[in-house]
């Protein structure tokens, strides 16, 4: 039967459609789906600099270390192969890693741009979407021209039959892809609701907008104060810009902080720790100036939780995929005002410690970012404590195999993680399940957040000579912190808090490389520690980790045999032998051949 | 009312009315038609039942009614004959001298109704009547003047005439030379003459078979065994829309037949193709169950279109049993497929019924199936040692060091519980799993039905032990042909494919698995004190292959798929006019596919035998299920108008008009859930709410075609072909969805000439052929004319997650099919009574308009995928050549046919930017290149001395100088003398993965009731990416070749381990040639003796053995890499199987 209905009419064979495309004419004039292009554009966003192994697995599965964490100085990617190659190697001409060249989005948005002049829209709905398109447009200028320096400016779609100048760009120069970000950015603050309805939480609102300002303005005054102008001006920005990026910066902050729609994060003043620890799980705390949100149980999750969670607590690999090393752990001093880097003397004359002497005393923030031995751990069959020991001393040798007392020596196993500490942040140990399956994990993640703005406060007035404000600033976030405030402050001390308080949320290594001293700071050896336990500090069959004693060993070398090298062609990106194949109007970034 | 219609509907066709016009007509009429198209439908069904019993049932009169004026003699007899059911024979230009003649009768017997007309039509015809032949012959001549022959002796003979597998052949023409006398053999192959001359010669004859002359010479017994014919000068290739003789063939056409498909038991056809035939490269890449197919492809081109039976449609999973014959159209003879014909076009043509009795066969084997090479895991002490020399190369301090010397020791001594070593091979795998193979097929029918049925069932199991994958398939077929009257044939097949894949979770492809026995380590045991717990083998989450490889333990992906086919085919020669006839052909083709994967995770502990403690090393998961069902249906028509009629004894021709349409649809829905709490429910209800998904789509296309054909031979001599096909894709923008290929072959059969007959006559044969055609290919995306928006990724705004909207790119309405033109010259020769023959053929492709995106000369600052456009060209060029030699002697008889073919392609223009830089110009610019150049580094083996480093006079860039260069890294070779060892030094280090040159040499042998066959295969020109790790794990190979400074040799097979990058950069030192040769297949067989089986009743029963990938020889074997393991993936593939097989093949 079937087969003559088919048959009945021969010329209808020819008569098909795509039947899983939507069309141009449908799309724009539905609001539903021109949402949902924008979702498109969000989605394709950078706003964070990777997520720790969070976003995409499989892209950081393949471009080994290309995470900004692990390839600054906060922490080693435990599933690089150690290598004898320098570390930056792989920033070389042929491109590909650790890129956005987001051109293909800001088509996108140039494309919505154009469309929201369409009078059949209504008028704050087009509005309100303008605004956005444009606010995502400057943040993706900013995440290309933090990487390549200047890059060409393209605001309009572009036609397969438009002229060779629009079709084949030179590059902007740095300060002008920065000032095109920053007059953008002025343009739309007043078109964005604040505060945001429920419905439009992820949506930039009015301080997400002045964030970015603060931020991106920064980046700029940073550029101009210590970078060297190169290219004409392709790289680098002439100093005599510095002062008025400053300013905006400092001016973007300061409305931020002084409008108070948003507060320091203390719902736990007694508990520093579980404090500083909440502000990244507490969602759309009184901190939160912007989010990108997640939702794992509706298929917008993330991994983060899987993949961080303590070696051998989850299955998939392991877990523990961010190290941090032993000079992040050491970078967060003591409560009581002392430094926080380890006695070496004691270290070289064999004292055996408990792990209270190593972690009592440290920053709230270091317990709450980074889990180490006998850090306190909710696993999967109740509470227990990270035990990290590796080898037993028995009177005065390490026994690495078999078992003393009935407790395992363990020696160095295969698999484990490489530093002996974990990425803390972010990661949730009660609420999620710390189940095998990709994008499960449903923590929001903070783009900007009032801690980070008081930080570019300090930095920007630092630079422009008020002393005062900064170290105002610097104490509002030590203070929430648990620490000892300041009496003065300098340029070190913001940049050292800096370090501490925005661990792994994605800005250290863009600090240092807009800080020039990324030459500095990241070529060097690493280390990590191992804890010996103290066959005398236990009884047979009964060992508690926290007031066991340990032999404690500094370990050189973490990921290979040769340091880190950070040229200073390395402050840029390479466009890459492709682009500038393609193009001979791009110039590559210099040192790169 | 409707059966009373339809009873008077029948009444009418029984009656002989031309009902077949109205057919063809209405089939494709809209709506008005639709009635009759159901009633016709039911028809066919009834007269096709009606025919059977026709057959059965029915005798033919013995006594003629004629009433005929003015007739011919020739119409008369075939009244006769109609009446009869007799056949009626007479040579060429007996009825010459005929005249028309008046007759009428009524109930006369046949006899004195033959003697009656052939006395009134001429005076010099008598007539025989030889069991149901009527024989008509000229009276025989000059009687009177023969000389008085001496007289012999007047005895009976009888014997048995068998084929040369010594199978009885039934229905074998034994005449007497220069008699009437003449009989055929029964089904048992036996004869008997009665009253011969001693003196006489016998005429034994069958087609297909080389005529004997046998001289009686007195005996009374006379076994014959026939040959087949040599040069298959007759033979039947099947064509695009039709079939042709061998001879008149100009195409370039390479056929293999069903014998030479089931040699030996393969599970995919497509494995069966290796090596055999001229022009066709068949590379298998791997020995999964049921996805073992090879890759196929002619002359190097892309994937070829597949025509099943007319049809469109996969055949590596049709058994080889129900095969026919194979053609492979290389060059303008695959021109009639038109668009989608430019990569050549395999014809798959399916057995059908004979006229003879029923023939029952039975083939049943049982295959052992092994791993050819692999690389193996090393013993827990060898790999230890190798971490540590990686790590102690890489300056690992010895407190970091994963193993250290003691622990090394003591995997070595092997008797510390502790430290064990598991071979996880042996643990999982066994060295021979079983594959069985069995069909029953029915053939036979007479001259008004024909009949053949097919049932076939097939088991193939893995390498691994315990529910590994497991592949089974089940084949059903009927084809029948029905000769409905005299003039109107039917035909009407159905076939159905059901198989079921059932794998283990983690089998989700043939590579993913490997990774699991990789990543499974030695040093975990592979049993616990507690049997109930699962052991951890230390890869990581996934416990290990013993959990991983298990589908009981890890959960399973079920593929059920069905595949269903049905044909109907009414042939109606026209009587008006000699010659013509017309076709209608319908087919309705769909696969269902289900597919069902069900995975979880189990805890998985590790034992310490010093503190008898277990340690957790996994959790179990809750499991996750996906359920995916895919259902693709497709129809066909063809309608057609044929012309075959020799015109004046010279002009031969033949014409044909079809029209074809083919609509397709296809859609697929897809549900998953986590989270399911227990195993014991597998199904999608008792699953968790989190996360669950839904997803599904559905496409639709169509396409419908004019296609014209004209051959026409001059005295058999000189032969033309045309064809034209004129495409109309749904795919395409309405404007530009028309495309025209055109084709034209010349031949001249040289051997044909009389200056060749009488000056040369060893030459049996010698054909030259030329052809040129301009053909097309498809496979373009679908609607890409049309711009839309599709689902992106998700954001979630607010609390809603939603899918964004990606648009399907920049449409392109101007984008068409790639068009292709082949030029072909080919020669055909036989000599010494085509004992000696073959084939050569050169061919040029240029193929245009391969649909590429601007990407290259338009900056990606422009944001979005250019569309699809018909950019670049590539052109082909190569040749084959089939060099075969026949014949026997005495009881012996062998077959040797080697064939070798070369092919290699060149970008003819390829969209790129003009390079400036003279390397990357060097390097990147293909147009005019070669299309498989590969770049890398030049190696020069290994340093051997830090005296050889410190002389350099050029230094690494990939680690920053030579500082990090040891003995024993690969040495490197500056192509660019500029100090500097960087891009700029890569050189073309090798060509592609696919081979250039291919060949094969099949050797056949037949001695009595043995026979034996050989298949030796190669391939060269072509590389492979040796890649020795997967996973952490180091093989054996690795300890036993890698370079130590005890075995400091500069060629050796594996740098120093744990040195520096540069020794991973891509080079020739791991880029290798993967020339290899290979015995493919070798099988004997026992025919068991004709008397022996006559007294069970038994035709034939053939007993072999055969053997597939029996040895190898190859560079790549020294790395344990099978050469034709994909390039990169020699170890951690499904490797490819060596087989053993023993089978019966039993005739009733």
């Amino acid at each position: 039967m079937t087969l003559s209905l088919g048959f009945s009419s021969c010329k209808k064979v020819l008569d098909k459609q795509p039947l899983d495309t939507i069309t141009d004419a449908v799309l724009w004039s539905d609001p539903a789906l021109i949402d949902d292009y924008l979702n498109q554009c969000y989605s394709e966003m950078r706003f964070y600099f990777e997520m720790p192994y969070g976003k995409d697995m499989n892209l950081l599965m393949e471009n080994n270390s290309t995470d900004a964490i692990t390839i600054g100085d906060e922490a080693f990617p435990s599933w690089a192969q150690t290598s004898t190659s320098p570390r930056f190697n792989w920033m070389n001409i042929n491109g590909g890693n650790f890129e956005w060249w987001g051109y293909p989005t800001v088509r996108k948005l140039n494309i919505f741009i154009a469309k929201m002049a369409s009078p059949s829209l209504t008028e704050p709905y087009r509005k309100q979407r303008l605004a956005e398109a444009r606010f995502l447009r400057a943040f993706a200028y900013f995440d290309m021209v933090k990487r390549y320096g200047g890059v060409p400016l393209i605001t309009k779609e572009l036609q397969l039959d438009g002229p060779n100048e629009e079709l084949y760009p030179k590059r902007n120069k740095e300060e002008e892809v920065y000032d095109f970000i920053l007059s953008e950015l002025d343009a739309i603050t007043p078109d964005l609701a604040e505060p945001l309805t429920a419905a439009n939480l992820g949506r930039p609102g009015k301080y997400a907008v002045l964030a970015l300002k603060s931020r991106a303005a920064m980046y700029a005054a940073s550029i101009a104060t210590w970078s060297t102008v190169q290219l004409g001006g392709i790289v680098g920005i002439p100093q005599i810009k510095a002062s008025a990026y400053w300013q905006a910066s400092y001016e973007a902050s300061k409305t931020i902080i002084s409008e108070g729609n948003y507060t320091l994060y203390n719902k736990i003043p007694d508990d520093k720790t579980a404090n500083f620890r909440n502000i990244f799980l507490d969602e759309g705390n009184s901190e939160v100036i912007y989010s990108e949100r997640f939702d794992g149980l509706t298929g917008k999750g993330h991994t983060l939780d899987m993949l961080n969670v303590p070696w051998s607590y989850n299955v998939w690999n392991g877990g523990q995929k961010v190290t941090p090393y032993l000079e992040m752990v050491e970078s967060f001093d003591n409560t009581d005002g002392t430094s926080g880097i380890i006695d070496r003397n004691k270290i070289a004359a064999g004292y055996l410690w408990t792990v209270d002497e190593l972690w009592g005393k440290k920053d709230p923030r270091f317990r709450a970012s980074i889990y180490t031995h006998g850090t306190k751990w909710t696993s999967k069959t109740g509470p227990e404590i990270l035990d990290y020991h590796n080898g037993i001393l028995v009177n005065g040798i390490k026994q690495t195999t078999g078992s003393y007392k009935g407790i395992l020596a363990r020696s160095k196993s295969i698999g484990e993680n490489k530093t002996n500490f974990g990425m803390l942040k972010y990661l949730d140990e009660v609420n999620r399940a710390l189940v095998h399956e990709r994008k499960y994990s449903s923590t929001d993640y903070i783009i900007f957040r009032l801690g980070e703005i008081y930080l570019n406060l300090a930095e920007a007035a630092i630079e422009l000579n008020k002393t005062g404000e900064a170290l105002n600033a610097v104490n509002k976030i030590r203070e929430r912190a648990g620490m000892p405030l300041y009496t003065t402050i300098t340029r070190d001390l913001v940049r050292k808090e800096r370090k501490a308080e925005l661990a792994f949320e994605g800005n250290r290594y863009f600090d240092v490389i807009r800080w020039r001293t990324a030459a500095a700071d990241l070529t060097r050896e690493y280390h990590n520690l191992a804890f010996i336990l103290d066959g005398n500090s236990y009884t047979q069959g009964t060992y508690n980790v926290l007031t066991a004693k340990y032999k404690i060993e500094i370990v050189g070398k973490v990921g290979g045999n040769v340091d880190p090298i950070f040229e200073q062609k390395y402050y840029y990106l390479p466009i890459s032998k492709t682009r500038t194949g393609t193009n001979p109007n791009l110039v590559e970034n210099p040192g790169y051949f | 009312m409707f059966a009373i219609a339809l009873d008077k509907l029948i009444q009418t066709l029984i009656n002989r009315r031309k009902y077949m016009n109205f057919y063809i007509k209405s089939l494709c009429r809209p709506r008005a038609g639709m009635a009759k198209i159901l009633l016709v439908m039911r028809l066919i069904v009834v007269i096709l039942t009606t025919a059977i019993l026709q057959v059965s049932a029915s005798s033919f009169a013995q006594s003629i009614t004629l009433s005929e004026k003015n007739a011919t003699l020739e119409y008369l007899l075939k009244r006769i004959k109609r009446q009869t059911g007799y056949d009626v024979l007479y040579a060429d230009n007996v009825l010459a001298g005929s005249q028309k003649i008046t007759v009428n009768l009524a109930d006369v017997p046949l006899a004195d109704a033959l003697n009656k007309i052939l006395t009134l039509a001429s005076h010099n015809l008598a007539f025989e009547l030889e069991k149901k032949i009527i024989i008509i012959k000229e009276k025989e001549k000059n009687r009177v003047f023969e000389p008085v022959r001496p007289i012999f002796k007047i005895i009976d003979i009888k014997g048995r005439v068998l084929d040369q597998d010594g199978k009885p052949i039934e229905g074998v023409s034994i005449l007497v030379k220069g008699k009437t006398t003449a009989t055929s053999t029964n089904s048992q192959g036996d004869y008997f003459l009665k009253g011969v001359a001693e003196d006489a010669i016998l005429l034994v004859s069958f087609t297909g078979m080389e005529t004997q002359e046998i001289s009686v010479e007195g005996r009374t017994t006379i076994n014959v065994s026939l040959k087949d014919k040599i040069t298959g000068m007759d033979e039947i290739v099947v064509v695009g829309y039709g079939s042709q003789k061998r001879e008149s063939l100009i195409g370039s056409v390479a056929t293999i037949r069903s014998k030479d498909l089931t040699v030996a038991p393969v599970a995919s056809t497509t494995n069966a193709l290796v090596g055999r035939l001229p022009g066709l490269i068949a590379k298998q890449e791997s020995g999964l169950p049921g996805g073992d197919a090879s890759s196929l492809s002619i002359r190097g081109f892309g994937a070829p279109l597949v025509i099943v039976d007319g049809i469109q449609s996969s055949f590596n999973n049709i058994d080889p049993n129900e095969i026919e014959s194979i053609s492979i159209l290389k060059d303008a003879s695959a021109a009639i497929y038109g668009a989608r014909a430019g990569d050549g076009v395999i014809l798959v043509t399916t057995k059908r019924g004979t006229s003879d009795k029923p023939t029952i066969s039975l083939q049943s084997s049982a295959t052992f199936q092994g791993v050819t090479s692999m690389p193996k895991m090393g013993s827990s002490g060898q790999m230890a040692e190798l971490f540590r020399e990686t790590q102690f190369n890489q300056g690992v301090p010895e407190s970091q060091m994963k193993f250290s010397k003691e622990q090394i020791k003591k995997y070595y001594e092997g008797t510390d519980p502790e430290y064990p070593n598991t071979d996880w091979w042996g643990v999982v795998g066994r060295d021979w799993s079983p594959e069985s193979q069995h069909n029953l097929s029915l053939t036979g029918g007479s001259d008004k039905i024909k009949y053949y049925g097919f049932l076939g069932y097939m088991d193939q199991q893995s390498f691994f032990k315990k529910n590994g994958p497991e592949y089974k398939r089940y084949n059903l077929r009927s084809n029948i042909d029905a000769k409905i009257l005299d003039n109107l044939t039917l035909q009407f097949d159905l076939a159905s494919i059901v198989e079921n894949k059932d794998y283990p979770a983690r089998f989700y492809d043939q590579y993913a698995i490997w990774q699991e026995y990789w990543n499974s380590e030695p040093f975990w045991s592979a049993t616990l004190p507690d049997a109930q717990k699962i052991p951890y083998a230390g890869a990581g989450g996934a416990i290990g292959i013993h959990f991983q490889s298990n589908s009981e333990l890890s959960g399973y992906r079920k593929t059920n798929s069905q595949n269903l086919k049905g044909s109907l085919s009414l042939k109606y020669d026209f009587k008006a006019i000699k010659g013509l006839s017309t076709k209608a052909f319908v087919n309705y083709h769909q696969n269902y596919t289900f597919l069902k994967a069900f995975s979880w995770l189990s805890d998985s502990w590790s034992y310490n035998n010093s503190n008898d403690t277990y340690t957790q090393r996994t959790f179990a998961t809750q499991p996750a299920l996906i359920h995916q069902d895919l259902k693709d249906r497709t129809m066909t028509g063809q309608f057609s108008l044929n012309f075959d009629r020799t015109i004046a004894n010279d002009h031969q021709i033949s014409a044909l008009a079809l029209y074809e349409v083919i609509d397709y649809y296809s859609d697929w829905i897809q549900a998953k859930r986590i989270g399911y709490k227990s195993t014991s429910i597998e199904y999608l209800f008792a699953g968790g709410l989190a996360n669950q998904s839904a997803d599904g789509s559905a496409s639709e296309m169509g396409r419908q075609s004019l296609i014209g054909r004209l051959n026409y031979a001059y005295k058999a001599k000189y032969l033309l072909e045309g064809t034209l096909r004129v495409d109309e894709s749904a795919k395409f923008d309405p404007e530009h969805r028309r495309g025209y290929f055109p084709s034209i072959s010349l031949g001249w059969r040289v051997s044909e000439e009389n200056f060749i007959k009488k000056s040369v006559p060893f030459i049996d044969n010698l054909k030259l052929r030329l052809s040129y055609s301009e053909t097309g290919k498809d496979d373009v995306a679908n609607f890409a004319y049309l711009a839309g928006y599709r689902s992106g990724e998700p954001y979630l705004i607010g609390s809603a997650t939603s899918n964004g909207l990606l648009a399907t790119g920049i449409a392109n309405p101007n984008l068409t099919w790639e068009s292709m033109k082949i030029y072909n010259a080919g020669l055909d020769f036989g000599f010494l009574k085509n004992s000696l023959y073959g084939e050569l053929d050169v061919f040029y492709r240029d193929r245009n308009g391969i649909p590429g995106q601007r990407v290259v000369s338009l900056p990606d600052t422009y944001g979005a995928n250019l569309p699809f456009q018909n950019l670049n060209s590539i052109n082909t060029r190569g040749f084959e050549f089939l060099l075969g030699y026949k014949g026997g002697l005495r009881d012996l008889s062998w077959d040797v046919k080697a064939n070798i073919s070369w092919s290699r392609s060149k970008w003819g223009y390829y969209d790129e930017p003009e390079y400036e830089d003279p390397d990357q110009r060097r390097q990147m610019k293909l147009t005019g290149q070669w299309t498989d150049r590969t770049f890398g580094y030049i190696s020069d083996g290994v340093f051997t001395s830090q005296d050889e480093i410190n002389a350099l006079d050029f230094a690494y860039t990939s680690t920053n100088g030579n500082t990090a260069l040891r003995p024993g890294d690969i040495r490197y070779k500056e192509y660019e003398k500029d100090g500097l060892l960087d891009w700029r030094d890569m050189a073309e280090i090798g060509k592609g993965t696919t081979p250039h040159w291919i060949g094969g040499l099949n050797i056949g042998l037949k001695y009595k009731a043995f026979d034996m066959s050989a298949l030796f295969q190669g391939a060269w020109g072509y590389y492979s990416r040796i890649r020795l790790r997967w996973g952490n794990n180091f093989s054996e190979l690795m300890f036993n070749e890698r370079w130590t400074p005890e075995n400091n040799k500069k060629d050796i097979l594996i740098e120093r381990l744990g040195g520096p990058a540069s020794n991973g950069l891509s080079s020739d030192f791991y880029y290798k040639k993967g020339d290899y040769v290979r015995l493919k297949i070798l099988s004997l067989g026992y025919n068991l003796p004709a008397s022996l089986l006559k007294k069970i009743n038994i035709r034939s029963i053939r007993l072999y053995g055969a053997a597939t990938n029996l040895f190898t020889l190859s560079g790549l074997m020294k790395y344990d890499i099978d050469p034709e393991a994909p390039s990169g993936y020699g170890g951690s593939y499904y490797p490819q199987m060596r087989t053993l097989s023993f089978g019966l093949n039993l005739t009733l």
